[in-house]
């Protein structure tokens, strides 16, 4: 009976693993191939790359916008968790509302932000009214570009976040809020000695796990400012790809980005591994 | 607990900051979706107003039917309709094989996470373009019926639906199948009668999730399907060249699915969005 | 007529646990149970059996045939919490195995309402489990093992997840069933008074062996090892340090007239049953005196528990147990009676009896 059953065990991790293979890991090796071909094997895609400054300029965007974006999930998404699991009464309509921005499609958020930023939307229709100047919010010739394109992401992300803080707040035993009150400890010192500490491996979670979705970055930037204004590497491949006409450079830009989502990938398991094994951490 | 406590004079002040988030987070949920629905529901001629028009003043429906008179986006939604079942149903029955499997434990379980994890990695840039080309040359680029589209749906939901009905499987207790054996069924029986039936809870919110996944995906579709849309990509274009009423609409419209699912399960969506989230 | 045979089988899991070269031979029409403490491999052996688990090495030969890879159709159990499948009806649980085999509707119908019958279920058949109560679904178990009419029924611990009173009469019930259906049982337990209550034959199993195979009355009269001895039996046995002393036997320090055949200086163990010792002098020839410590009131009788006296300053104090029909007060100190006969002696190195 055990043998039968283990050809089907066999059989259940083979056919969907297979198949996942086959559509999404044998094109990725193909593109990988790809990159490094250009009439025959050479490295000329990759050339073209290091030498466009353009490509350069998603490299470096595709490195601060992810932590821009971080910063603020995990600032909002720490807030939100500590006021939600606060003492006193807890609001459905606060939870739904604070789930929301995730629930909805991407696209349909990043259509209410062009409209809520565009330069005649309501952001600047609202600054106007209170006497201020509208700014330029999407504006490729601007600097507030990606700052808005942080903001956004961070805010369709933030959910998740908080999601994942509040489970990890939920862990930390009741009693040591009590003994750090019984040793005097205010609200600020609980949190700064008690609260945060035990929440650190959530947070190194949430970051590791986010921090790879901020990298893949896309359709944000493609929708919200467009690529001139934002570049990053997987818009510029995409650019590659369909402007260029350039489909080999294209695979070589997609093919750095996977390295670097895979280098940041095991750094953070590694990262995650370490401070999961942390005396009194709580996963 | 009588005595004053030094923490007494932050009280306040985070009472008033925790009132104010709390404001500021219905505030972050409302008012953009008030402001779209409004757009949906008023002429275009007000939204392109400036400065804009905080009330409604003209209340149409004109938008709406726009968007089910022009054959574009009527296509647009049934074909994002047929991707997200078929993708949903294919992921969630390769998704329970998988999930099934690794439940049992041993090798399998090592692999099965393995391959689960190895590919939500993949960035979607670095996929699309070589299958892109690979869809082509079986004929299932860019096609009316999307076939394509739904089986590349499929494979990147595969993860999700498993990670969902693995606590699911890991659940049934070893004695139930033990006295299926017993009683003469075979092992591929014994998951079909048996633990299947005992999880179609779990099914039916890995199938919700899957096509919720498939319905939201942008990258994919826009690369896949240049000419025979799907909804996501649809809304971009119509976003950026402009025809702000049925973009509104459409908007709202792609919403419904999740928003649904959202009211309706509550707590029990948290968990499912924490291990199902993906880019 | 030999219902099962099993040749040298041996199953062991890494955590240790398992069964190691066991032989044995099941008669067709008996209720044997194997019973040991946890850990014993009592469940191992009726896995095995099942076909459920593989073995190491040996055989499991079934009424002739060696057991292939599937398990025998001619083989049922009963799982200790039941396994009954969730989603479906009492029938369909019952049904399920048969529907396999694709015996016709009416036929089914029949033979399912005719097991239900057999094991007391009257009613709640179109119920599913969740609705039953812990008796019913007991007897749904049963029900599900019987209507397969197989010639050999497992069942491990059973009656385990039922409360004290439901257990005795189920018990009771199952025996009944057994006898009226003439199958092979083998029920697997722990409590020896239930193993005692309802075997035929009954197997005492420890670290994966069995150490001794018998019917009850001879396994409690005439246990073969110190185990076995100490195992069954409620309260448990008393067991003392014991020695030859020349023509007499030195037991917790007190010499008695028996000559025993051990060698002298032998270190011994001597095993007397709480109900061996009574205050009733005509009960027995020997002696011993108890300083009472406690005396548990048990309906029947009294359990009388305290030390040996007179106490000896170079020895730590002796525990005893007796039980009485006779009230007696703690603190005081009462000669208890036990007759020689009822001694039972150990090597206290091999554990083995000593005849």
């Amino acid at each position: 009976m055990n043998e039968r059953s283990r050809y089907l065990k066999g059989a259940f991790v083979a056919i969907p693993s297979l198949f996942m293979l086959a559509m999404l890991v044998v094109p990725a090796l193909g593109g990988l191939g790809a990159s490094f071909n250009h009439r025959g094997p050479s490295l000329e895609n990759y050339s073209a790359l290091v030498h466009d400054p353009m490509f350069w300029r998603a490299a470096l965007d595709n490195l601060i916008l992810p932590i821009a974006s971080l910063a603020l999930e995990l600032a909002a998404g720490l807030g939100l968790a500590l006021m939600l699991t606060a003492r006193g009464k807890r609001s459905a309509v606060v939870e739904v509302a604070a789930i929301l921005p995730f629930a909805i499609p991407e696209i349909v958020i990043l259509t209410i932000a062009r409209y809520l930023l565009m330069p005649r939307g309501y952001v600047n229709g609202a600054l106007e009214a209170f006497g201020m100047h509208g700014a330029a919010w999407l504006s490729p010739r601007g600097s507030l570009a990606m700052l808005s394109v942080a903001v956004v992401d961070a805010w369709h992300v933030t959910p998740i976040v908080m999601l994942m803080l509040i489970a990890g707040l939920q862990t930390i035993p009741q009693e040591l809020y009590e003994a750090a009150r019984l040793d005097g400890a205010g609200t600020l010192a609980t949190f700064r000695h008690v609260t945060l500490p035990m929440l650190a491996p959530a947070i190194v979670g949430a970051t590791v796990l986010r921090g790879i979705d901020a990298l893949r970055i896309f359709s944000t930037v493609l929708v919200l400012t467009g690529a001139e204004a934002v570049p990053v590497l997987s818009t510029y491949a995409y650019g590659q790809w369909t402007d260029a006409q350039a489909p080999r450079v294209a695979m070589a830009a997609a093919m750095v980005l996977a390295m670097v989502v895979t280098i940041f990938a095991l750094a953070g398991t590694l990262a995650v591994r370490r401070w999961a094994s942390q005396p009194g951490a709580s996963q | 607990m009588s005595a004053p406590v030094r923490s007494d004079r932050i009280e306040r002040p985070l009472a008033v900051m925790r009132i104010a988030l709390s404001a500021a987070v219905i505030a972050a949920a409302v008012v953009p979706l008030y402001l779209l629905a409004k757009q949906a529901l008023t002429p275009e001629l007000e939204t392109f107003a400036w400065p804009p028009a905080w009330l409604p003043r003209d209340l149409t429906l004109r938008n709406f039917a726009a968007v089910f008179a022009v054959g574009e986006l009527r296509g647009a939604i049934v074909r994002s309709l047929c991707v997200g079942a078929i993708s949903a149903a294919g992921a969630t029955v390769l998704g329970a094989m998988l999930a099934y499997a690794m439940a049992r434990g041993g090798a399998a379980q090592r692999v099965g996470f393995a391959a689960v994890s190895g590919v939500r990695l993949l960035p979607m840039i670095a996929v699309a373009i070589p299958a892109g080309i690979m869809l082509a040359s079986l004929g299932l680029y860019d096609t009316p019926g999307a076939l394509g589209l739904a089986v590349i749906h499929c494979a990147i939901a595969i993860p999700t639906a498993a990670l969902t009905l693995y606590a699911a499987f890991a659940a049934v207790p070893r004695e139930i199948e033990e006295a299926a054996w017993l009683d003469g069924a075979s092992p591929v029986r014994v998951f079909f009668a048996i633990d299947l039936p005992i999880v179609r809870g779990a099914l039916s919110a890995a199938f919700v999730l899957c096509f919720i996944l498939s319905w939201d995906e942008f990258g994919f579709a826009l690369l896949l399907q240049q000419t025979n849309r799907t909804l996501p990509p649809l809304l971009y274009y119509y976003t950026v060249f402009g025809n702000v009423g049925p973009a509104s609409a459409l908007a709202l419209l792609m919403m419904i699915p999740a928003v649904c699912v959202v009211i309706a399960l509550g707590p029990a969506m948290r968990t499912a969005m924490v291990t199902g989230s993906s880019r | 007529m030999d219902a099962l045979i099993v040749r040298n089988l041996t199953r062991i899991f890494p955590s240790g646990g398992g069964v190691r070269d066991v032989s044995l031979t099941i008669s067709s029409g008996e209720f044997l149970v194997l019973l040991g403490p946890s850990g014993c491999g009592k469940s191992t052996l009726l896995r095995l059996i099942a076909g459920l688990d593989e073995p190491d090495s040996g055989a499991i030969e079934f009424a002739g045939a060696p057991t292939g890879a599937e398990p025998s159709a001619r083989i049922a159990m009963v799982f200790q919490n039941l396994a009954l499948y969730p989603h479906m009806t009492a029938f369909e649980n019952i049904a399920f195995g048969l529907r396999l085999r694709k015996v016709p509707s009416a036929e089914i119908d029949r033979r399912v309402r005719q097991a239900a019958a057999k094991v007391g279920l009257n009613s709640g058949l179109d119920r599913r489990p969740a609705e039953l109560s812990g008796g019913e679904r007991q007897r749904v178990a049963l029900a599900r093992a019987l209507v397969r009419e197989p010639e050999i029924v497992l069942m491990d611990e059973a009656l385990g997840s039922l409360d004290a009173r439901l257990r005795a009469a189920l018990r009771i019930e199952l025996k009944i069933l057994q006898r009226a259906t003439g199958r092979t049982f083998v029920y697997v337990t722990h409590d020896q008074v239930e193993a005692l209550a309802m075997a035929d034959r009954l197997a005492v199993m420890r670290n994966g062996q069995i150490e001794q195979i018998g019917p009850p009355e001879e396994i409690f009269n005439h246990p073969e090892t110190e185990f076995v001895a100490s195992f069954v039996g409620d309260p448990a046995i008393n067991f003392f340090a014991a020695q030859k002393a020349g023509d007499d036997i030195e037991i917790a320090g007190i010499r008695y007239p028996m000559a025993i055949a051990a060698s002298s200086g032998a270190a011994l163990r001597a095993g007397i049953r709480p109900a061996d010792l009574s205050i009733d002098s005509t009960q027995g020839a020997f002696a011993i005196d108890i300083a009472i410590e406690s005396v548990e009131f048990s309906g029947a009788s009294f359990i009388v528990r305290g030390t040996v006296a007179p106490e000896r300053a170079d020895r730590h104090k002796i525990p005893i147990c007796a039980v009485t029909s006779r009230r007696v007060a703690p603190g005081q100190t009462r000669r208890f009676f036990f007759d020689p006969a009822k001694i039972h002696l150990f090597d206290a190195a091999s554990g083995r009896r000593l005849d």
